[in-house]
């Protein structure tokens, strides 16, 4: 079994691929898991089933680890934290989300942040990190095994201070969001297929995370500038 | 008629939002957003009712005329039986 630590949680994983075991490398624990999920032959049947498009060579040990993901999911609104799609760095120590629709250009902006700032700026998670708050309610996010197609992960968490929904601008520009205005684009970056007591328990934590965090539209064009425009708004200049 | 059961009614971010669990969620992707008379409609509809009920129950609520009341049940209504949602 695979064991990893991640957002002061121990995870179990009983899975069979080496896809996901080399990714959970970085989270491995020997610790005691709070609780242990498993993917059998049937989740990975179900997860290529609702798989639109995949990466070219996706196999059965892809969608292994897309099914432990899901299967974590499920578990941890009962511990607090849930898995938010979204791409997270951190400057100087405090992390940022993105959201966006696959092919916006999620990564090329963040790739605009390295090189505006250079060592300020470090990778949290590309694709699927975990938020939790901490006792003192600060919400956090972590980076977890389920990284994307950059792999860029760490096994680092940070307070979480913006969430920011990504779109292609013809220049840069960005404004401030309401909780009332992200509701509903959050909500579809957060896993909600469960039992009623889970989804009620996510969404109470979707409703103090839009309470927690600031949140942004920005447009954007790939080139640097867009990183500064970010920045300067959330972190000012 | 009667709403399906299996959704969570919850506020986030100071919208209302209805989500589908269990094994409703296998039939029915996505989550309604429920304005104005939309949560009270949704209330009625936990339980066995008619479009006339829940009208009355408008009327009790809000400052509207039968027919605005009766067209916005109507409307409603029918988007849920269209979504699959009604039982009845």
């Amino acid at each position: 079994m695979l064991i990893i630590g991640i957002a002061g949680l121990v995870i179990g994983i009983e899975c069979r691929h080496t896809y996901l075991e080399k990714r959970c490398a970085p989270f491995q624990t020997d610790k005691k898991p709070d609780f242990t999920v498993t993917v059998t032959r049937e989740m990975i049947e179900d997860e290529k089933a609702k798989s639109g498009e995949c990466p070219a060579g996706a196999d059965d040990g892809y969608f292994e680890s897309l099914s432990a993901a899901r299967a974590i999911a499920h578990r941890l609104p009962a511990y607090g934290a849930f898995l938010f799609h979204a791409a997270v760095i951190e400057y100087r120590g405090e992390a940022v989300g993105f959201t966006a629709p696959s092919g916006t250009g999620k990564s090329t902006h963040i790739g605009n942040w390295k090189r505006a700032f250079r060592g300020d700026v470090g990778i949290v998670n590309g694709d699927k990190p975990i938020l939790r708050f901490s006792p003192d309610g600060t919400l956090c996010a972590y980076g977890s095994p389920w990284a994307g197609k950059e792999g860029w992960t760490r096994n680092v968490g940070c307070p979480l201070k913006a969430i920011v929904f990504l779109e292609r601008g013809k220049e840069n520009s960005i404004v401030p969001l309401s909780p009332a205005d992200a509701a509903l684009p959050v909500m579809n970056q957060i896993l909600l297929e469960s039992d009623p007591e889970t989804v009620g328990k996510t969404l109470a934590l979707t409703d103090r995370m839009l309470s927690a965090v600031k949140l942004y539209r920005l447009a954007c064009t790939p080139d640097v500038a867009s990183a500064v425009t970010a920045k300067e708004a959330i972190f000012g200049k | 008629m009667r709403i399906v059961p299996g959704f969570v009614v919850r506020d986030v971010g100071g919208k209302t939002f209805a989500v589908a669990t269990g094994t409703i969620a296998k039939k029915f992707h996505g989550m309604i957003t429920l304005a104005g008379s939309g949560k009270e409609i949704w209330e009625a509809l936990q339980e066995e009712t008619t479009e006339e009920a829940i009208v009355d129950k408008l009327l009790a609520v809000y400052d509207v005329d039968r027919e605005t009341a009766a067209a916005d049940v109507k409307r409603f209504v029918s988007e849920l039986r269209k979504a699959g949602l009604l039982l009845g």
